[in-house]
């Protein structure tokens, strides 16, 4: 047994310890980059909660991926990322399968304009209901049960949408300079085609991007908040991802967040509080 | 002179002996009283020795123990460490943060300690490997639920310093299990920052085989120096490294869409099976060479792989299946014939 190895293992486990948790002083510290409420609607519980094997609690980050509030991303957005568009529109269509997904900062909106406008579609939506009942279009049935979906995403619904992405953070900061309603985040993000666009025409195909993940989704939440969570009433309605209307389950949203993003873009939460029982739903 | 050297020379004095015992039956070779008991009593001094200090195994019943309590030795370490992962997340979420932060660091310096503890009061090192391998889990678990709990944001830096504890442990007590362990590590931060030189985001390191050829040719490098304390090291090395390159190769030659190469598809395939062939020609000759006999049999294994995958590709579809098989069978009888005559030639090379 040569020990100079063992006693270069014990000093790689403090020296790596050590300069993890000073990466975690260092993003904590100062002013977080953005610091938000957000409700269960866009930080529902994890499937973990209830699993007994693991009694860690984590949050999921619920970015709402309404296909028309996807516009944005391009692609001039995608070329702007790093992505070798032109190339890719003349070739093979399956080349584009062939690049591979990038890292970019992607900046969330909380409760903004494109909630607004995902907000009124869905309203105008609920307005044509009755006419496409007239035309014959829908059933009484389908008409009523497509409302009340429509009146269960409105409670429920994230209204955290993606709006934008980019390379340099302080850029980004500077042009979403609201730190109480948009988060910068580092995301993997993807080139795709849009098989709609080419279909039957001689035109060449349309690309867009596609955020495939953001980096930390999940946000760990410290053992002094599980008891607010473990006497939530009743049974979640919100998973994440979308959330399907069931009768069965009520729309409610049961408590909210305070979360800060630190120097390097990492979260943490600060509180967490649940809603009274006047608030529930109304949030 | 550690363990593996003390085993070989032991092996070496029980084979002298049976070949001493035939030579004197044949009436060859018949030492007389004076030289014989010289020769055994040298000979038990020396075994004596080294079953004392390195615990060796002197006989068949004894050296087949000795596999029993590895293979025991290495499924308990991956019992252990099961046990000791799941443990940990049953119960770390009633623990605070300073708690868990204490709990998570302290485990892996503690299983430290526990195998310098055990590699000092056992020789034969098995409790000291078990050990280790439940230190590296503490190891790893400790980085990721750090990760988990701080809500870091993921890097294959962990797999560096995972890689590089393993390591650690492999050369302070010449373990393989760890040495592997350590290799699979480097091989994903390896094969993880070839791909962010690509522009790619480094968790899809696995998209892109070639990031693995790269990897696995800096690997294989440690095994062309000689170990002075851990001669069975270099096999290792140069065996994994290989081993992760002719994969690759072989994904590659049957799937070009996943080459960084910017050509087609179909000029990729066949550029890679034709380095696949070259490769595997050229380690076999460099086994034969240098005299390492598991280049020789990983060489010759990709070999024979690479020709079936491509009769598959050519014959499978449209040719009867007892003709396919035929032909494999008879491709077979046309290898063994090419291998024995460089096996008579290698003989006459040597008479």
């Amino acid at each position: 047994m040569n020990r100079r190895y063992l006693y270069g293992a014990l000093a790689l486990v403090i020296l790596v310890n050590a300069v993890v948790l000073a990466g975690v002083v260092r993003n904590r510290i100062g002013a977080p980059d953005a610091l938000l409420t957000l409700t269960e609607r866009e930080l529902p519980l994890t499937s973990t909660f209830y699993r007994r094997e693991n009694s860690g609690v984590s949050l999921w980050l619920n970015v709402n991926s309404d296909i028309e509030e996807r516009t944005w991303f391009d692609e001039q957005k995608l070329a702007e990322l790093g992505f070798s568009v032109g190339r890719v529109k003349d070739s093979d269509s399956r080349d584009v399968y062939r690049v591979l997904p990038k890292e970019a900062l992607v900046v969330l909106e909380y409760n903004g304009k494109a909630w607004q406008r995902f907000r009124l579609r869905q309203l105008e939506e609920i307005a044509a209901l009755p006419l496409k009942q007239r035309q014959g279009q829908l059933t009484a049935e389908a008409a009523a049960r497509q409302k009340q979906e429509k009146l269960f995403q409105l409670t429920v619904a994230s209204r955290l949408f993606a709006v934008d992405a980019g390379l340099d953070a302080v850029d980004l900061r500077r042009r979403y300079a609201d730190k109480g309603r948009y988060i910068i985040l580092p995301s993997q993000v993807r080139m795709q085609v849009d098989w709609r666009a080419s279909e039957g025409s001689n035109s060449k195909k349309r690309l867009y991007g596609q955020i495939q993940g953001i980096m930390v989704e999940r946000i760990h939440v410290p053992l002094q908040f599980h008891a607010s969570l473990k006497s939530l009433p009743g049974k979640t309605c919100i998973h994440p991802g979308y959330t399907h209307y069931n009768p069965k389950t009520p729309a409610m949203v049961r408590y909210q967040v305070v979360v800060a993003f630190g120097q390097r873009l990492e979260p943490w939460i600060k509180a967490l509080e649940k809603f009274d029982g006047d608030q529930q739903g109304a949030k | 002179m550690q363990k593996d050297q003390a085993q070989k020379r032991a092996d070496r004095i029980g084979a002298f002996r049976e070949e001493l015992a035939d030579l004197e039956k044949e009436g060859i070779l018949v030492l007389d009283d004076w030289q014989k008991e010289h020769l055994v009593s040298y000979h038990r001094s020396l075994l004596d020795r080294y079953a004392f200090r390195y615990d060796v195994d002197i006989g068949g019943a004894e050296k087949q123990l000795s596999w029993s309590m590895r293979i025991a030795a290495f499924l308990g370490a991956l019992a252990l460490s099961a046990a000791v992962f799941f443990f940990f997340y049953r119960f770390w979420g009633g623990l605070g943060t300073g708690v868990q932060v204490a709990i998570l660091g302290s485990a892996p310096l503690c299983a430290v300690a526990g195998v310098d503890c055990a590699a000092r009061r056992e020789k034969t090192l098995y409790f000291a490997s078990l050990l280790s391998l439940i230190a590296f889990t503490c190891f790893v678990l400790d980085l990721s639920v750090l990760g988990t709990i701080f809500n870091i944001t993921p890097s294959q830096n962990a797999f560096l310093v995972w890689g590089a504890f393993a390591m650690l442990l492999a050369y302070a007590s010449g373990l393989r299990l760890m040495l592997i362990a350590g290799m699979t590590c480097l091989m994903g931060y390896l094969a993880a920052t070839v791909g962010t030189w690509w522009g790619c985001y480094w968790l899809s390191f696995g998209e892109r085989p070639e990031n693995f050829i790269f990897a696995g040719a800096l690997l294989a490098l440690p095994g062309t120096v000689p170990h002075r304390e851990h001669d069975n090291f270099p096999n290792l090395y140069r065996g994994y490294g290989l081993l992760a390159i002719f994969i690759a190769i072989l994904i590659l030659s049957n799937w070009g869409r996943g080459s960084y190469l910017p050509w087609s598809p179909g000029v990729i395939e066949a550029a890679y099976q034709i380095f696949g062939f070259l490769l595997a020609a050229a380690v076999i000759a460099l086994g034969i060479r240098r005299q390492w006999p598991g280049l020789t049999h990983l060489g010759s294994t990709f070999f024979v792989l690479y020709l079936y995958t491509k009769l598959f590709d050519w014959w499978w579809d449209w040719m009867p299946k007892y003709l396919f098989f035929l032909l494999i069978g008879l491709s077979a009888v046309l290898i063994l014939l090419v291998l024995r005559r460089l096996r008579t030639a290698a003989r006459g090379g040597m008479s």
